[in-house]
């Protein structure tokens, strides 16, 4: 799995107004900037997944801060009500300032 | 054979016992169900909560509950499910939650992870919407040592409540 892409699970066919899980993963180290490399003993510096944003209909539902703390090939998950036929995207911004997109369609019948 | 009772008799007497119970035992449900329902919709207003104290954590005012928290106060105070034991430091599944069903007149906004043993100890936010509809989010984070994990609910009012709960690592992953 390449750096930086992300997983998400959505069910493939939903009833209008039922609430669903959203599932996700993405690949990143997520290197704290703490830990030493015990072959050259020098420090890894510090890359990690600092923010998440998630649009539903082009609407801001949920952000997500990210500390040190969080585990490597961050994992969330989240409930979301689905009332209309719209994309869900994930955006996320990193300290090297990349940012990583996702884009799933919600098939409300 | 006059001292017995035939199986079909059996049956029949058993049956309207049977649903005379069920009935029975519907009455009071149906009750208990409407009382229920009244609370819901007053709870929105006042929700008791009887054993509490406030502490401040970064400048804001927190209620923490003492003992096990009633049903009525599991609404409103964060429910933490992490593992007793990681054996894994440096991947803990942890799932923080709320009752509380989000409304545009209240709703939760926010979530707080602390990691009472780590000298960063905020670990991240989670601002939500009424548009998730259930105050739950599901993440992994890394932990060096036995330590207390705290969480911090925010509402839209502005209120704060709290819940923490103690890990063991076995192997540490920082």
């Amino acid at each position: 799995m390449k750096l930086g892409t992300i997983l998400v699970r959505v069910p493939s066919r939903v009833k209008m107004g039922k609430i669903i899980k959203v599932l996700s993963l993405t690949k990143h180290p997520m290197n704290t900037g703490l830990v030493k490399n015990p072959k050259t003993g020098k420090i890894i510096p510090m890359w990690i997944i600092n923010k998440v944003d998630i649009y539903y209909d082009k609407k801001l539902i949920t952000t997500c801060h990210y500390g040190t703390g969080i585990a490597a090939n961050p994992f969330l998950a989240f409930y979301l009500k689905a009332d209309k036929k719209a994309p869900l995207e994930f955006v996320m911004y990193d300290t090297h300032h990349n940012i990583y997109k996702k884009t799933v369609m919600i098939n409300v019948v | 054979m006059g001292n017995n009772v035939s199986r079909r008799d059996f049956m029949k007497k058993t049956a309207i016992l049977g649903t005379a119970a069920i009935i029975g035992s519907d009455v009071i449900l149906g009750e208990a169900g409407k009382a229920i329902a009244k609370s819901k919709k007053t709870l929105i207003k006042t929700i008791k909560i009887n054993k509490s104290y406030v502490k401040e954590v970064n400048g804001k005012k927190v209620t923490w509950v003492k003992g096990t928290p009633t049903a009525e106060e599991k609404l409103l105070i964060p429910k933490i499910r992490l593992p007793l034991i990681a054996q894994n430091g440096a991947m803990v599944p942890l799932t923080m939650e709320v009752g509380l069903p989000m409304k545009p007149q209240k709703y939760l906004k926010t979530f707080y992870i602390y990691d009472l043993n780590n000298p960063h100890s905020v670990q991240g936010w989670f601002d939500l919407s009424p548009e998730n509809a259930k105050g739950y989010i599901s993440t992994r984070i890394k932990l060096q040592q036995e330590s207390y994990v705290q969480i911090i609910a925010e509402y839209s009012d502005g209120s704060l409540f709290g819940a923490r709960k103690l890990v063991k690592v076995t192997v540490g992953g920082c």
